[in-house]
């Protein structure tokens, strides 16, 4: 059985506290893989060293850390299929709507690229007499970030990047159901030039999450989950004085009115209400017709069309570029 | 192929536990794969899409977050009734309308209390240098997540008011004196 690993200094790190998370292949059901959990004890390791590693990160000038930001992308890119073949595997989107994952999270590394510009303070000349007013936009120290198994690159991506380039170390918690990707992403942040300890990927549950939430050395933390669990962490972390931004749960309405393309609207709802099986936060489950005349149109677009999703798992060999894809689906593959 | 499984026996447990529901609490099962099953695959984690007509808002796939291939219908009789539904949910994360209309598209982009609005585009997840984040029950906090707003969450700012009463300039000995 496969054993998977913390990220910890620039290394994997094999876990030590004996507890494990089945990886499933959701596809068959079988175990493919056991990720470790981390103990109180490991993930405070995990802090500690970020903490001393962010010193000199924190103090390394925004441009240079953009260029590492840079060198990521080339990186993401190059590693682009074999990313996506294991985000596929362990999460079990289609390999097209993976890139997609991958993608969306490159496009927030290339914003990141930008930090110099973002991080310009504001001065005031003469705001007094002989008196001039600054502010400077300083890295909070370590951050924590704890992220969901629907988007194993795109969600930790978002966080991780602009922390970064911020000049902020970052504690990942990825979800223990797709760990692989996050993992390859830290690691070739390192090919990237980012210095070890910056960016620790720390695997585990209430535990891990408890004592990030719970360290004096973490000040901030970034959340995207369900709304129970947002809502726990915001107040546990902002009781402790962090600050915090947790996304919950969401039910996405879209409205037809009488004068729309019902062939527009059926294609666009095919897309967003069963992409990915629905395992997206900007899904949409709702569909509020106008009228009754609207909603038996609506309806009659949209049986055939669901009668014609293709279910399946993702080819076992490379050879997914030829698959067949559905008119609906091609027109709808640019939105994440 | 369109999708693939969900991630657990779980999620997939969950999921046709809700189909059941909504199916008991009286709403139209229009396309039913809750026997969906694919050869050699058996054991896998796959949900067959659904789709539900006539739900209604008391009903808990209406209310619940189902996170599985199952569009629901619910119909409106008016505008009014249908960006009601919309504002009444506790839920604020995405919303979309479809129209030829402007004047309706902006009234709805204008007074939705929902975070990321599409007009004529289902799924609309800010681009990178754009902020992405909900209302209501799907955001708990203050700034959203990429764009400038991420800037903001991962720094903190400080503010130096300086003042320099005097200096070298104002009596500085600038004559090369030997050391007595």
């Amino acid at each position: 059985m496969k054993e998977l690993s913390h990220w910890i200094d620039g290394a994997h790190a094999k876990g030590t506290s004996g507890r494990f998370a089945d990886v499933y292949n959701p596809a068959t059901g079988e175990v493919q893989a056991k990720c470790p959990m981390a103990s109180a004890a490991e993930t405070e390791a995990a802090i500690g060293s970020a903490a001393a590693a962010q010193i000199a990160w924190g103090a390394t000038n925004p441009q240079k850390r953009a260029r590492v930001m840079m060198a990521m992308v080339g990186l993401m890119n190059r590693d682009m299929d074999k990313l996506a073949e294991a985000l596929s595997r362990e999460h079990g989107k289609t390999l097209p709507d993976a890139k997609g994952d991958l993608q969306r999270g490159l496009e927030v590394i290339e914003y990141c690229i930008a930090a110099p510009q973002m991080l310009k303070g504001e001065f005031t000349d003469d705001a007094g007499p002989g008196i001039d007013m600054y502010s400077m936009r300083q890295p909070l120290g370590v951050v924590a970030a704890i992220m969901p198994f629907n988007f194993p690159a795109m969600m930790p991506l978002w966080h991780v990047g602009p922390a970064l380039a911020c000049g902020n170390a970052v504690v990942l918690k990825p979800s223990e159901r797709d760990p692989s990707v996050p993992l390859m992403l830290a690691e070739l942040f390192v090919e990237a030039g980012l210095p070890k300890g910056v960016f620790q990927v720390v695997n585990g549950d209430k535990e891990a999450v408890d004592t990030l939430l719970d360290s004096e050395t973490i000040q901030g933390v970034s959340f995207v989950g369900s709304t129970p669990i947002a809502q726990y962490i915001y107040s546990r972390a902002t009781a402790n004085g962090k600050r915090a931004q947790c996304f919950g749960g969401a039910k996405n309405h879209m409205i037809i009115m009488p004068d729309a393309d019902m062939d527009q609207a059926a294609d666009a709802l095919i897309g967003a209400g069963y992409g990915a099986a629905g395992e997206r936060c900007m899904a949409i489950s709702v569909a509020v017709p106008v009228g009754n005349e609207t909603a038996d149109k609506l309806i009659d677009k949209l049986v055939p069309r669901i009668e014609k999703l293709r279910v399946a798992p993702i080819p076992t060999a490379m050879t997914w570029t030829s698959a067949p894809s559905s008119p609906a689906r091609r027109r709808n593959a640019s939105l994440a | 192929m369109d999708f693939g499984p969900v991630v657990t026996r779980e999620a997939k447990e969950r999921i046709l536990g809700l189909i059941n529901s909504g199916v008991e609490q009286g709403a139209e099962l229009v396309v039913d794969n809750r026997n969906f099953s694919l050869q050699g695959y058996e054991n896998g984690f796959f949900v067959g899409p659904h789709l539900f007509d006539k739900v209604t808002t008391d009903m808990d796939i209406y209310k619940t977050e189902i996170f599985g291939p199952v569009l629901s219908v619910v119909r409106a009789k008016t505008y009014e009734e249908a960006i009601g539904m919309a504002m009444d949910h506790e839920y604020g994360n995405g919303t979309a309308i479809f129209t030829r209309d402007g004047d309706t598209a902006r009234d709805f982009a204008h007074r939705i209390n929902i975070g990321m609005v599409g007009i004529n585009v289902p799924i609309p997840v800010p681009l990178a240098y754009h902020t992405f984040g909900g209302w209501k029950k799907s955001m708990f906090g203050d700034l959203n997540q990429h764009g400038p707003d991420s800037f903001k969450f991962y720094t903190r700012t400080k503010t130096v008011t300086a003042r320099w009463p005097s200096g070298i300039k104002e009596g500085g000995e600038f004559n090369f004196k030997a050391m007595d």
